[in-house]
């Protein structure tokens, strides 16, 4: 996806310091951090192809049932979805990642190399089903 | 499984640790009135011993609530806020620490909580500046805006160094909604109320 990206879309994508770890990580349910990086709605339609394809390899961890639905609701948020990149942009290499959306965190952090990544899935208004334990 | 975290190795084990850093993660919330700010310190388990002898200045083994505070107080002594380039006093309103088999593991976290009283400030632009003045080899940064919960802030941007060691956050303070009633227009009806309510209950019969 950075790479399918033009210049003028990396210069939104592409954040200007390193980001080590996650910054959403355990402990930190229900909190939601100021969104950065490009709107999902600049870009183009195989672009969001891709974005959603990213989002369903932690989406389609749950079955199709739940999956499903779930990335339609990801998908109507579309004009409140934020891709964010940081790190080197070639193939292979330790790079940091972010979508976030109104319901959604995902982030992908290489501890300094690929062979060491943290990475969370989030929904921050429903952290651990806190919606479902509240009703 | 709405909240997943995961640290996939090579290996055949799965954990969420560190291993040769310290993260040093700052999360800023601004408030009309106030600001909290809040401050993770995890060592990695490559440095763990030299954070565990930096707060166990006595070496027995334990962190003690004197030792926890006077590592506190040496923490906040490097960081540094500002409000449209005045400093603020932060105080410590909370804070935990793991044991030090925690921080062994890389998986140990000092939680450290303040909450800042604002300055009066007038509708309209301000800048919040963060810096942690710590440059001790093996420490990363983090620092980040949280989602202000009252809709009069509105941040606008926010700017880091390589390092994420400084952060500026420009901000929007929108005016106050006029949608609140005059006091004495609510007494007033308050009062109609009660007397209406005392007029209309049924009197009792003998």
């Amino acid at each position: 996806l950075i790479n399918a990206l033009d210049g003028n879309q990396r210069g939104k994508a592409i954040l200007t310091y390193r980001v080590s770890d996650l910054v959403l990580a355990p402990g930190q349910d229900g909190r939601t951090i100021q969104p950065e990086g490009i709107h999902a709605s600049a870009l183009s339609a195989s672009q969001q192809t891709m974005l959603w394809d990213i989002v369903k390899e932690w989406v389609g961890i749950m079955n199709d049932a739940f999956a499903e639905p779930r990335m339609a609701e990801l998908r109507g948020n579309l004009n409140d979805t934020y891709f964010a990149w940081s790190g080197p942009t070639t193939n292979g290499s330790a790079a940091y990642f972010r979508v976030q959306g109104p319901t959604l965190v995902i982030e992908y952090a290489p501890q300094n190399s690929v062979d060491h990544i943290h990475t969370i899935y989030r929904d921050p208004t429903n952290d651990y089903g806190a919606k479902f334990a509240r009703r | 499984m709405l909240a997943l975290a995961a640290a996939a190795t090579l290996c055949t084990t799965a954990s969420a640790h560190r291993r040769d850093e310290c993260l040093q993660a700052a999360r800023l919330g601004v408030e009309p009135g106030r600001l909290e700010l809040e401050l993770d310190l995890t060592p990695g388990i490559a440095v763990a011993d030299a954070a565990i002898a930096d707060i166990d200045r006595d070496r027995d083994g334990v962190l003690s609530a004197v030792e926890q505070r006077a590592y506190l107080e040496r923490v906040l002594g490097r960081v540094a806020l500002e409000l449209d380039g005045r400093p603020l006093k932060m105080e410590a309103l909370s804070s935990t620490f793991p044991g030090v088999d925690a921080f062994r593991h890389g998986e140990g976290t000092i939680r450290f909580q303040s909450v800042v009283v604002l300055p009066h400030q007038a509708d309209g632009d301000h800048q919040l500046s963060f810096r942690n003045m710590d440059q001790r080899d093996g420490t990363v940064y983090l620092a980040n805006a949280l989602i202000p919960k009252s809709d009069r802030i509105v941040i606008a941007t926010q700017r880091r160094d390589p390092a994420q060691r400084n952060l500026t956050i420009d901000y929007v303070l929108r005016p106050e909604a006029a949608t609140s009633v005059p006091t004495w227009l609510l007494a007033g009806l308050t009062g109609a109320a009660v007397l209406a309510a005392l007029l209309m209950r049924p009197s009792k019969i003998a």
